[in-house]
């Protein structure tokens, strides 16, 4: 196995026990790995695909949700230990995300921990926001992603209005949707306009890195 | 010629696992109440003599076999001193969190029903449509379940995991709460009740952890209820946990979302009834020709030998679903009876 692989998999399973001192462990190694010239990137990739892995199961219905909840906290808790302030990147794409609406947020902030363990900045724009807020606030700062978290059936029709006003406005930001609904009825996103969707949590930041990779003009896409 | 039941008839055969002149089949109706008699949102929920109407309406329309007495999830929280937010076209949601610190568990005590205006009405409600015909249906909220709305999802999930006293507390006191309201809706004239309870689901807490907590809830709550008892999931995963719920002394059990009712029949073998699983959010797309297909598919999976209700998998019908879709599907389960 890989070394990229081993290590993420002892991550998934470090996770998965709750065991914080054998993920500050791994997380170490791999950053160590960096520092020996494994690539910058290296201790966010071992991360990114353990908490990927995480995510799968959970579709497959090999993990729970609390499982995939408490993996991305105890990430989060951990990578702001070892990095309490992260360096921005000159040129960092900007990411903003908001659970649109619905006033549960337990989605966005699994979402939050993951992306915020893996060193990706994201400005959060909170929970229950009207489509309204949301279209200020994208007018306002121009992300080039926006991530949609939506519990509810309705909340998640209101991604429709919201996508075509962006569009309307000739903004660029990309909308990526996830959440109960989008998981229930796969199609769903293609229905309310979309740039893209998430089934699970641990897809987020490859989902990002995908997006930001793109020609803006491109279609819609399945990552 | 097979005799015509009552909807009553047609339910209890079902739930005693004998077949009926039909599979029944329940269209949980919440908000489209509303829209047949008029009314907003906000007014029909605050308003028992609409809610009843509603319900009667929707039920002379369709033809289905219950009376559903639930208002809004949120309706509980309103005991415990919470607010509800209402919208023009979603379900009424919990606002901000009854309890904001751990420490305001420990000297927690459940609310009195009678100064519940929202629970209040609610009887009122299943008062007012007591029949001998049809079933009245009443929810309540499991004592593990309640939790999301009291303390908001990620902390309760942070309770399950790292404050156990604290969560054995919390379902103390919630047990009570959940037992006095269950009997005070089966008192008022509720056939049966759902116990809604997602977070029993493998898909919310993994297999072990539910039998350690929300089982043990369960099995000390339900042999508590003067009813029979629907388990909900609320459209969640069910079969991992099934023989679980079978020892709950739960009657039913709803299937979650896309689940094999063949599958789900043969694990249940005749211990509970099941109930479900027409997709709620796929309804929302559905031609009325797909709706057909959908109800024929599942009346044969289901089985007409009783054991089988057909609902749709969330436990409540989504507002955007349109009522010729409904048409549809209670006219598939007319028509069953003639095959």
């Amino acid at each position: 196995m890989a070394i990229l692989e081993e290590m993420a998999f002892r991550l998934v399973q470090a996770v998965l026990a709750l065991d914080r001192v054998a993920v500050r462990q791994i997380m170490v190694e791999s950053m160590n790995v960096s520092a020996q010239g494994g690539g910058v990137a290296f201790a966010g990739d071992v991360l990114s695909l353990a908490l990927r892995t995480v995510g799968e199961q959970w579709l497959t219905g090999a993990l729970a949700l609390s499982q995939v909840y408490m993996s991305a906290r105890l990430c989060e808790q951990v990578m702001q230990e070892l990095i309490p302030c992260p360096v921005r990147a000159q040129g960092e794409t900007r990411i903003a995300m908001v659970s649109l609406i619905d006033r549960h947020a337990l989605g966005k902030t699994i979402v939050l921990s993951i992306l915020a363990a893996c060193g990706i900045p994201v400005v959060d724009y909170g929970a229950g926001v009207s489509v309204d807020e949301v279209v200020g606030r994208v007018q306002t700062d121009r992300p080039d992603v926006l991530l949609v978290s939506t519990l509810l059936l309705p909340s998640a029709f209101c991604v429709k209005e919201l996508c075509e006003r962006l569009r309307a406005l000739s903004l660029q930001t990309r909308v990526v949707v996830g959440g109960a609904p989008f998981v229930l009825d796969p199609e769903l996103w293609t229905r309310v306009g979309a740039d893209a969707v998430g089934y699970s949590a641990g897809e987020a930041p490859r989902i990002i890195q995908a997006l930001t990779g793109l020609n803006k003009e491109g279609a819609g896409l399945r990552v | 010629m097979k005799t015509v039941m009552t909807a009553m008839q047609r339910v209890e055969a079902a739930l005693s696992h004998r077949a009926g002149d039909r599979v029944p089949f329940f269209l949980l109706f919440t908000m489209h109440g509303a829209q047949v008699t008029g009314c907003s949102l906000r007014d029909y929920f605050h308003d028992a003599a609409s809610m009843a109407e509603g319900q009667r309406l929707l039920q002379r329309r369709f033809g289905h076999d219950c009376h559903y007495a639930f208002t809004y999830a949120a309706a509980e929280m309103e005991a415990w001193g919470g607010e509800t937010l209402f919208v023009d076209d979603g379900p009424p949601v919990s606002a901000a969190p009854v309890l904001r610190s751990w420490e305001e568990i420990d000297s927690l005590a459940p609310p009195r029903l009678a100064d519940s205006p929202a629970l209040q009405r609610a009887l009122d409600l299943i008062a007012r449509l007591q029949s001998p015909d049809v079933p009245v249906v009443g929810v309540v909220m499991s004592p593990f379940s309640l939790p999301i709305m009291q303390l908001g999802f990620e902390t309760y999930l942070q309770l399950l995991y790292e404050q156990p006293e604290r969560f054995e507390q919390l379902m103390r006191v919630n047990i009570e709460f959940c037992v006095e309201w269950a009997n005070a809706q089966f008192a008022a004239g509720a056939t049966a009740l759902c116990y809604f309870d997602p977070v029993a689901s493998p898909a919310i807490v993994p297999r072990d952890l539910y039998l350690r907590t929300g089982h043990r809830v369960a099995c000390a709550t339900l042999p508590r209820l003067h009813g029979p008892v629907a388990t909900h999931l609320a459209s969640a995963r069910t079969l991992p946990i099934l023989d679980d719920l079978a020892v709950t002394g739960t009657t039913a059990v709803a299937a979650g979302n896309g689940e094999d009712l063949v599958e789900l029949r043969r694990i249940a073998r005749g211990r509970f009834t099941l109930v479900g699983n027409l997709s709620g959010v796929d309804m929302t797309w559905w031609t009325p020709e797909q709706a057909r297909a959908e109800t024929r598919d599942l009346l044969a999976k289901g089985g007409g030998t009783g054991g089988f209700i057909l609902a749709d998998s969330h436990g409540e019908i989504p507002f955007h679903v349109p009522l010729e879709v409904l048409d549809a599907i209670a006219d598939e389960v007319r028509c069953s009876v003639h095959r």
